[in-house]
């Protein structure tokens, strides 16, 4: 049914028109009240409601442990808008609705005057308040949206409409109607069934009036309502329930025993501490009842009262949680997030705290390299530990104000101190020795994974731990800049050293980790191949160093040898390609060597050796016959073609001067001179060379575990006698090839095969490593391959762009295998594609890349070939990176780990606490998939590499969600410590954890044994001490009893229990109304007497049949 | 790498993007394979791939669309080392052999294994049977294959580049079995029970009377 009001508001031109239409359509409509009453009709109608419903009995506790539903629907009285709820306990849709067909032959009480005399369902623990007071499992519901209704004409016109609602729809659920302001919670009602209908109505006042502040006021009013004054108490049913509070648990009860300290958790850097700063339970409700008493057994007027608590047949507790309680884990992970939101640039921070002398990062860094400064704890603010100080003066308040005192941690500084940031970068980058993390029982095998974080214990697990601790602890995101600079500082020094990362494997980047992670992990790879590099380097220098005094001492022409090799990295320059060369170098000129000053005064020496270059083409010409690449001979065109020429130049001229040296060392070798170029024996020396040319120029590759290695230190050793070192194949081969190249950089045969045009085994040559990629590095080329698309020519280039590698490693098979072909090469690196003798159908497309790549390779082995991975600027690359992020983007990425970390002491805690709390894993489970989730979509890395990409305002939210989570799962923890140790006393720790999860899990648990069990007694000791303690702050001449209050026994006049907060009780009866020839018919009254609230809840039926 | 970057547009038309390795000795077809679905064509000579192709293409399901990111590696042993990149950050992996070899079937396992030790562990694998028009020359048995993959939790299919069997298919079944939830927004997602039946604040409701 449309109400036609709210569209002619809107729209003034089209009222007349929309009116008449509204008339034609439902004319029966007069009045706005008609039309109210027609929206609750049609709504009672669309619930199903419009019939006589019966259903059986209430279970015990039904009204708490059963799950209620509520319907709702938008009412509008000339347009002051109102919602009409159904509240309904679930229970009543499964169950059959009953129309009852024989009501006319006997009076029957309709189903919410028998769950109101229903004595099973008292004060239920947790319900609507109208089903508490008016003992109802179902009823309808007429609230304002906007104004409350505070008339009493509103008021009876809704109440009206309401019950005409009833009436004409044949519904059998009380109906409501919400008065006065909204927070009163006043409520008068409507109810009709066959043969009788019910008025709720209600009371509220602030304060009790005397008259009936007891029993015996209440039942006088009843009976006065009823105007059965005369009727005997003996009719009427009490239900009484006296409830006290519990604010204060005493020392024995206290949560947290201990508050964290503030040194320890400054201190701590190996993982998060946890724990909460204040108790996440606050209160304890006692609720005494008695359930079932005739109002002639009670004697409670205004002079006496024979209700005592401690004798009441039910004991009842309920604990009240603080949700907002700080507990670590949260607060670490808030007081992170909250540097997520910052603008500032890394230099922002650090040149804020510049200008103040001891603040000088510095100074800091200084001191980070003096070896001698000692060991120093980490600190805790001056104002923190004075805090603490008055903190434990003050028990009263102790938790509190250590709450108090641990937020102000952060407040206090603005900047770690040097030592302590020097001891953190330490810790950061030691050796991972602690087992704590190893032999950890958490369950972390594959959490980094998941939630694409690093694994614990590893470097950047590490720093993430001490970021976390820092901004907590030691000035928020200054200190977190601080760190950051000084850890980038120190990966600095590590690879201008030269040393590994030790708390991260030397593995390619691993991309189901971090992309912190991952940057490190190739920074660490940098580092390794720049160690191997140098260690190889310093070998060889410290040669030739030796060879070079030696020699110059004998021979004067070795100066300009030397020239010619030094003249290389001029040439590379030229080709372009190299940043990291340039980088690299400032660490070589460091270097103490005697050879780039001598080198640098001959370079213009250089184009004097054209007997070399002759000889050189002749050589050439002759090793691309195979492969019938002519290119050679137009020299120094090609970029490649000339620094191929000058290694070979370089090579040769070496040579010379090996030969030179081998006469002179050994005069007993047969020194050939020139001959040493057609057939040489004498590889030792060339390894040599190639050693020393890859220290005086980055470009090249070096190989790991070269096989010629082992030949190094030997020749080195034994100069005098290189020929030995040769492996019998290899003079074989060598001497068996007229004016053929040397094979070089071999590593093994390759099985059995033999080259297909040469009497020789085909041999694996030594290969250069595949470039490791981050994963931004990895989108880039992926973007990058799908920019070129896939067409052919797309795809030409694509397989060109990566040709490099087959490339090298063809390079690298030539060298090693004269006289090969593709085919061999195939044989060897694509067995599959070498079929019955020859290449398979693919490889033999004319112009694939294969042949083409194949055809432009020239033998040189890996040790000499421009590095495919040049880890110079890889690594320049990710310091880059690193030092660019901003504190927000740094909390961003070392997010994952902190949660990783947070879920992790979550897990363990679940697990011994599994007993009381066994909802906390499934709840782990859900943070854990939510944060994989998370974490796993989130797209840290842009498209473009080292480009660091922040999330987005949904991500953002999706993180705080996360975080909630982590922050309501560890208030669980904590809820169930704390009530762990306030009912230690109970026993075996079995029937603590029992009990624990009882309270955990239900709104109110009834003790065993009422006051009178081990439950009600730990309870009535908490009360007990507390009154102590009240009564010693109100009878101040016994103050000295307040130090031992919690041991000594209470003042004699101390009660037990303090007086109750609220009393509340229920007084039934089943009674003639309104006359004397009516049905018995149900009444109820509910009062709760409180301190500041008396409130009567009353329900009075009427027999329509009988007057 | 991205993870499932799902999206939600629309309602329904939800758009997921999901990462797929192909793996397999080399010369069993994967490039064909990939050529098939994504372009429909097909080449006698499909030129040996070198370091990895990328190729994207999109299918609909009924009320998703998935985005296949595809990386076809070469399957020269040679480049096996850089496998772990490519398959790290996927959310799918065919590993691809070739039915009449059946060195190639049981390069495959070693590739399953591998992915089942050190990818995602809700990796989406399928193992294609390549060449299957091939069948006269067959050497790995449809049954062995199949029972291999029951065993091992894969989407199993011969398929045949040259004649389209199974090709959209394969990807089809993989698109499927992809978790189009994962990511998405919008899910009704488990609630323990403790966080319902004691909301914060619960206990402080309308009930209390004093």
């Amino acid at each position: 049914m449309s109400d036609e009001n709210p569209s002619t508001s809107k729209d003034p031109p089209t009222e007349i028109q929309e009116e008449e239409v509204f008339e034609i359509i439902d004319f029966t409509n007069a009045s706005d009240w008609e039309k109210f009453i027609a929206q609750i009709d049609e709504a009672i109608i669309d619930w199903h409601l419009n019939r006589y419903i019966n259903l059986p009995p209430l279970q015990k506790n039904e009204l708490t442990s059963g799950e209620w539903i509520t319907k709702s629907t938008p009412l509008s009285f000339s347009n002051v808008p109102f919602t009409l709820t159904l509240h309904q306990l679930k229970q009543l849709e499964n169950e059959h609705f009953e129309d009852s067909t024989n009501q006319d032959e006997e009076f029957q009480l309709p189903l919410y005057g028998k769950d109101a005399m229903d004595r099973t369902n008292d004060f239920p623990a947790r319900a609507h308040c109208l089903s508490r007071w008016f003992g109802l499992r179902c009823f309808l519901l007429i609230t304002p949206d906007t104004d409350p209704v505070m008339s009493k004409s509103k008021l009876n016109l809704l109440r009206s409409s309401a019950a005409i609602a009833l009436n004409n729809t044949g519904c059998n659920i009380p109906m409501f109607v919400q008065i006065q302001e909204f927070w009163r919670r006043l409520y008068v009602g409507h109810a009709t069934s066959p043969g009788i209908m019910t008025k709720y109505d209600m009371v509220h006042l602030k304060r009790c009036p005397v008259d009936h502040a007891h029993v015996h006021g209440l039942l006088y009013m009843l009976k006065a309502k009823l105007g059965l004054v005369a009727m005997p108490s003996l009719h009427y049913q009490v239900a009484s329930r006296f409830t006290y509070m519990l604010k204060d648990w005493g020392s024995n009860g206290r949560w947290p025993a201990k508050i964290p300290d503030p040194e320890a958790l400054a201190s701590n850097f190996n993982t998060l501490l946890t724990g909460c700063l204040d108790d996440p339970v606050t209160e304890l409700h006692l609720a005494a009842t008695w359930p079932y008493r005739t109002g002639d057994m009670i004697i409670d007027n205004d002079v006496h009262s024979d209700y005592d608590p401690l004798k009441a047949p039910r004991w009842s507790i309920r604990l009240l949680y603080a949700d907002d309680v700080t507990c670590l884990l949260a607060y670490y992970l808030f007081e992170f997030m909250k540097t997520a939101d910052r603008r500032e640039t890394l230099q922002d921070l650090l040149h804020y705290q510049e200008p103040k002398p001891e603040q000088d990062i510095g100074n800091v860094l200084d001191r980070l390299s003096d070896p001698n400064t000692k060991t120093v704890i980490p600190i805790v603010p001056k104002k923190l530990a004075s805090g603490i100080s008055k903190v434990v003066s003050n028990p009263q308040n102790f938790l509190r104000r250590g709450a108090y005192a641990i937020s102000r941690i952060s407040k206090g500084v603005e900047r770690i101190r040097p030592d302590v940031l020097k001891d953190i970068i330490k810790f950061i980058f030691s050796d991972s020795e602690e087992s704590s993390y190893a032999t950890e029982s958490r369950d972390g095998t594959l959490l980094h994974h998941k939630l694409k974080a690093a694994p614990v214990g590893s470097l950047t697990h590490r720093l993430a731990i001490c970021a976390i601790v820092v901004n907590l602890c030691h000035g928020g995101v200054w200190a977190l800049a601080q760190l950051w600079h000084a850890f980038v500082t120190e990966l600095r020094q590590m690879l201008d050293s030269a040393t590994n990362l030790s708390a991260i494997d030397i593995s390619p980047p691993d991309l189901r980790t971090s992309l912190l992670h991952q940057k490190l992990q190739m920074l660490n790879c940098c580092i390794f191949r720049k160690s191997e590099r140098e260690t190889k380097a310093a070998t060889a220098a410290a040669q030739e160093m030796e060879e070079t005094i030696l020699e110059q001492a004998s021979n004067p022409d070795e100066v300009l040898d030397m020239s010619v090799e030094l003249t290389k990295p001029d040439y590379i320059e030229d080709e372009g390609s190299i940043e990291g060369n340039k980088l690299s170098k400032p660490s070589e000129v460091q270097k103490p060597d005697g050879l780039f000053a001598v080198g640098a005064e001959a370079v213009e020496e250089d184009s004097g050796w054209p007997g070399f270059e002759d000889e050189l083409e002749i050589d050439d010409e002759e090793l691309e016959v195979e492969t019938s690449d002519t290119e050679q001979h137009e020299n120094k065109i090609e970029p490649s073609a000339t620094q191929e020429l000058t290694s070979q130049d370089t090579n040769e001229v070496q040579m010379e001067k090996n030969q030179v040296e081998n006469v002179e060392s050994s005069p007993d070798e047969d020194g050939g001179g020139k001959s040493t170029f057609d057939t040489d024996e004498d590889p030792g020396p060339r390894q040599k060379i190639a050693s020393l040319q890859s220290e005086s120029d980055d470009e090249f590759f070096e190989c790991e575990e070269e096989s010629d290695d082992i030949a190094v230190p030997e020749v080195a050793k034994t100069k005098s006698k290189p020929s030995k070192t040769d492996t019998q194949a290899e003079i074989a081969a060598n001497k068996s090839k007229f004016l053929q190249q040397e094979a070089a950089g071999r590593l093994n045969q390759c099985g059995t095969l033999k080259l297909l045009y040469e009497d020789e085994p085909l041999y694996i040559p030594i290969t250069q490593e595949h470039a490791p990629q981050t994963e931004d590095q990895l989108e880039e080329q992926a973007e990058v391959f799908s920019k070129l698309g896939d067409t052919l020519e797309g795809s030409q280039v694509r397989a060109k762009m990566q040709s490099t590698s087959l490339l090298s490693d063809m390079e690298a098979f030539k060298a090693a295998n004269p006289g090969c072909v593709l085919e061999d090469f195939v044989r060897w690196y694509s067995p599959r594609d070498f079929e019955e003798g020859c290449l398979s159908p693919r490889m033999r497309i004319p112009g694939n890349l294969w042949v083409t790549t194949w055809s432009s390779a020239r033998p040189v082995p890996a040790h000499r070939q421009k590095r495919i991975f040049d880890d110079t600027k890889e690594a320049e690359k990710v310091l880059h990176f690193l030092t660019n992020l901003k504190p927000a983007e740094i909390t961003q990425m070392l997010l994952p780990m902190c949660v990783q970390e947070t879920l992790l002491i979550l897990r363990a805690s679940s697990s011994n606490l599994l007993p009381c709390l066994p909802s906390l894993p499934p709840l782990c489970n859900q943070i854990e998939t939510r944060a994989s989730q998370l974490f796993q979509s989130w797209k840290m890395a842009g498209s473009v590499a080292n480009q660091f990409v922040s999330w987005s305002p949904d991500e953002k939210s999706k993180v705080e969600d996360v975080l909630r989570q982590i922050a309501f799962a560890e208030n669980l923890v904590e809820r169930a410590r704390s009530l762990q140790h306030k009912f230690s006393s109970l026993g075996e720790v079995k029937v603590v954890n029992a009990f624990v999860r009882n309270l955990l899990e239900h709104p109110e648990v009834e003790l065993d044994g009422g006051a009178n069990g081990k439950q009600g007694k730990i309870v009535r000791d908490f009360f007990k001490a507390d009154q102590a303690r009240q009564h010693a702050i109100n009878n101040p001449q016994t103050n000295n009893m307040e130090t031992n209050a919690e041991g000594s026994k209470p003042h004699l006049t101390t009660p037990v229990l303090p007086k109750p907060a609220g009393r509340e009780f229920i007084i039934r009866t089943m009674a003639k109304h309104p006359s004397r020839i009516s049905h018995e018919v149900p009444h109820r009254l509910y009062a709760v007497l409180a301190q500041s609230e008396f409130r009567l809840a009353l329900s009075v039926s009427s027999d329509t049949t009988f007057f | 790498m991205a993870a499932q970057r799902a999206t939600n547009n629309a309602a329904q038309g939800k758009i997921c993007q999901f990462k797929l390795v192909l793996l397999g000795e080399s010369a069993v077809g994967k490039s064909s394979l990939v050529l098939r679905f994504v372009k429909g064509q097909f080449h006698e000579y499909q030129e040996s791939t070198i370091g990895a192709a990328f190729l994207t293409q999109t299918v609909c399901l009924q009320d998703t669309t998935v985005k296949f990111e595809i990386w076809d590696t070469a399957g020269q042993e040679r480049y096996h080392s850089l496998a772990p990149m490519y398959y790290r950050g996927a959310q799918a992996a065919i590993v691809v052999y070739d039915i009449t070899n059946q060195d190639t079937f049981a390069r495959a396992k070693t590739w399953v294994r591998e992915l089942q030790r050190q990818a995602s562990p809700n990796i989406v694998i399928a193992l294609a049977g390549n060449k299957a028009d091939l069948a006269n020359k067959r050497m790995v048995d449809h049954e062995e294959a199949a029972a291999y993959s029951e065993e091992n939790g894969l989407l199993f299919m011969e398929t045949s580049a040259k004649t389209a069997m199974h090709v959209n298919e394969i990807f089809l079944a993989i698109a499927e079995k992809l978790p189009k939830n994962e990511g998405g927004t919008n899910r009704p997602r488990p609630e323990v029970d403790i966080t319902q039946s004691n909301p914060p604040g619960g206990s402080k409701g309308c009930c209390s009377s004093h």
